[in-house]
C-alpha cells in the first residue's frame, strides 16, 4: 500500500474518530499525525490474518487518541449535547462497511438492548467517560460499566 | 467468562475498561498487580474487539482538512525520505541503525514489559522474543570524559543522521537549525512552549510506559533540540515520588555512543499535578543522535549505573 493511498484511504476514518475523542480540531489534528506515525511506524505488524487494514489502523487510532484523553479527561466536557448525540448513532451507517467481522460486530450490536447499543457509540464513538454516560442518560455507573464491558467482551468471543 | 476465576474475570473486566481509557489510579495498580501474576493474559484480542466494535458503531468518514493533509503529507517524507512516494507500507525504509542491537537489553527489558502492561502486541508481532535472562540489568555506567570529546558530531551533523522518523519539524520542513541563543529559562514549560515555536527543528516523542507500574499511566512527551543540546521533558500521569525515597532519572540513548553508556539526563521529581510536570533536561554529556529516552526509578539522588530494574517511561526515536 502506497503511502499516499494510505492517507487517502484511511485519513478521513483517522480523522473522523479523532475528531470525536479529542477536545478540539486543533487537538485532532496533531492526533492524526501521531497516528499516521504510528501506522508507518507499526506496518510491518499488521497481519491480514489477525483482521483487516481498518482495525489495525482503528486499534492504533484507538491507542493514541485514549492516550491523549487519559491525560485531558479532567477537564474534558463533552461540548455536543446528548440527545444530538443520541441521535446520530445506529448500529450501521449508510456507508456501510464490507468486512465481514465488521458485519458480525454489527449483527451483534443490533441484538443488543438499545440503551446498551448507546452506551457502547457513547464510549466508543464519542469517548465519553463512564461518568459521563452515567450523568448523560441516567443510568447508573455500574451498570454502564457493565454494558461496555460485556459487550466488548462479546465481541471478542466471536472472534476466530 | 463464565466459570473463570475471579482474578481472570477481574483482569477482563478491567482491560476493557483500560482500552476505554476508564482506569482510575487504583485501578491502573490493580490491573498492572494483575497482569504481573498472569503473564499469559493477551489483551490484544480485547483491543481488536473495541475497535471492531468502534467501527460497528459506526464511523462518518469526514474528508481530511487541507492543511493537514499537506502536513501528513510532510511527516511522510520526513519519516520515509523522499522516495516515499513510491514506497509501500509493506516495505519500508531500511535504517542505518538496527535499533533492536543498539538498545541491547533496554529494548529487550521494555518489550517484555509493555507486553505486560496495556499496550497492545499482536500475536504475529516480529519482536524476538527475549529469554528471560536478557532481562537481567545491564551494567551500564556513564564513562568518565569530558563532553567534547566524548561526542565529537557536530549538532546539524546529528541532526541530519538521526532516522527520517526520529525528527518532527514541527515549523517547517525546511527550517534551519538555529544556533543556541536562549537562555535557559526559569519557568519549564513556558521555555518548553517558545522551543517549540521557535521555528528550530525539534525533535517531539511521546512517552509510552516502560513497565514499571509508576509509568503505567504515563503520557507527554519529550523535546529536544539537537542544536541547542537543550530539551524538556513533559509528564502526565507518571507517579509522584517521594523524594526521600526515590526519584526519577532520565538516560538518554545516543547512537554515537555504545549502548551500555546512556548519557545521564538528570534527577528529577514528580508533582503529580493534574496539568503535568515540565522538566528541563540536563544531560551530562553532548548527546549526537538521540535514540531513546528512557526513564529509571533510582534511589534518592539517582546513580551512575543504572540497574535498570524499574523503567518508568520509554520514548524511542525510530
Amino acid at each position: 500500500m502506497a503511502v499516499t493511498r494510505c492517507i487517502r484511504r484511511y485519513g478521513p476514518l483517522v480523522w473522523s474518530i479523532a475528531r470525536r475523542l479529542s477536545p478540539t480540531s486543533e487537538d485532532a489534528e496533531d492526533a492524526v499525525q501521531e497516528i499516521f506515525l504510528d501506522i508507518w511506524r507499526h506496518a510491518r505488524r499488521f497481519d491480514v490474518t489477525l483482521g483487516s487494514e481498518k482495525v489495525f489502523v482503528t486499534m492504533l487510532a484507538r491507542r493514541t487518541l485514549i492516550d491523549r484523553l487519559r491525560s485531558l479527561r479532567p477537564r474534558l466536557r463533552s461540548e455536543t449535547p446528548i440527545d444530538d448525540v443520541l441521535e446520530q448513532e445506529g448500529p450501521a451507517t449508510s456507508r456501510a462497511e464490507r468486512d465481514a467481522e465488521l458485519e458480525e460486530a454489527r449483527q451483534l450490536l443490533r441484538s443488543l438492548p438499545l440503551p446498551q447499543q448507546r452506551v457502547i457509540a457513547l464510549s466508543l464513538v464519542h469517548g465519553m467517560s463512564h461518568a459521563e454516560i452515567s450523568s448523560s442518560t441516567g443510568l447508573p455507573l455500574g451498570t454502564v460499566k457493565t454494558m461496555l464491558r460485556r459487550g466488548v467482551m462479546r465481541v471478542r468471543e466471536s472472534l476466530p | 467468562m463464565k466459570g473463570a476465576p475471579p482474578d481472570i474475570i477481574r483482569l477482563n473486566e478491567l482491560a476493557v475498561d483500560a482500552l476505554l481509557g476508564a482506569l482510575s489510579e487504583e485501578e491502573a495498580a490493580e490491573y498492572a498487580a494483575l497482569r504481573a501474576r498472569h503473564p499469559e493474559f493477551d489483551a490484544a484480542q480485547l483491543e481488536r474487539a473495541a475497535a471492531i466494535l468502534h467501527l460497528a458503531s459506526g464511523v462518518e468518514r469526514e474528508p481530511l482538512p487541507e492543511t493537514l493533509r499537506a502536513n501528513l503529507a510532510g511527516d511522510a517524507t520526513d519519516f520515509f525520505g523522499e522516495a516515499w512516494r513510491t514506497r509501500s507500507l509493506e516495505t519500508p525504509p531500511h535504517r542505518r541503525l538496527a535499533p533492536w542491537k543498539l538498545y541491547g537489553g533496554w529494548v529487550a527489558a521494555a518489550a517484555c514489559l509493555v507486553c505486560a502492561s496495556i499496550l497492545w502486541v499482536t500475536r504475529s508481532s516480529r519482536v524476538i522474543p527475549v529469554p528471560a535472562a536478557t532481562l537481567t540489568p545491564l551494567t551500564a555506567r556513564i564513562p568518565n570524559q569530558p563532553a567534547a570529546a566524548a561526542n565529537a558530531a557536530a549538532p546539524a551533523a546529528g541532526l541530519s543522521a538521526v532516522p527520517d522518523a526520529a525528527i518532527n519539524a514541527e515549523s517547517g520542513h525546511s527550517a534551519p537549525v538555529a544556533a543556541a541563543t536562549d537562555a535557559r529559562p526559569d519557568d519549564p514549560a513556558a521555555a518548553r512552549a517558545r522551543l517549540l515555536a521557535s521555528g528550530r527543528i525539534v525533535l517531539r516523542r511521546a512517552w509510552r510506559a516502560g513497565g514499571d507500574p509508576a509509568g503505567f499511566l504515563v503520557s507527554g512527551d519529550v523535546v529536544w533540540d539537537p542544536a541547542t543540546q537543550t530539551g524538556y521533558i513533559r509528564f502526565v500521569g507518571l507517579r509522584r515520588n517521594e523524594p526521600n525515597t526515590e526519584q526519577y532519572q532520565l538516560w538518554i540513548f545516543d547512537a554515537s555512543r555504545d549502548e551500555r553508556y546512556p548519557v545521564d539526563g538528570g534527577v528529577f521529581n514528580i508533582s503529580g499535578a493534574a496539568q503535568g510536570d515540565v522538566i528541563p533536561i540536563k544531560a551530562k554529556l553532548s548527546v549526537g543522535v538521540p535514540l531513546m529516552f528512557a526513564v529509571t526509578i533510582e534511589r534518592p539522588g539517582g546513580v551512575v549505573v543504572s540497574d535498570r530494574a524499574r523503567i518508568a517511561a520509554l520514548a524511542n526515536t525510530t
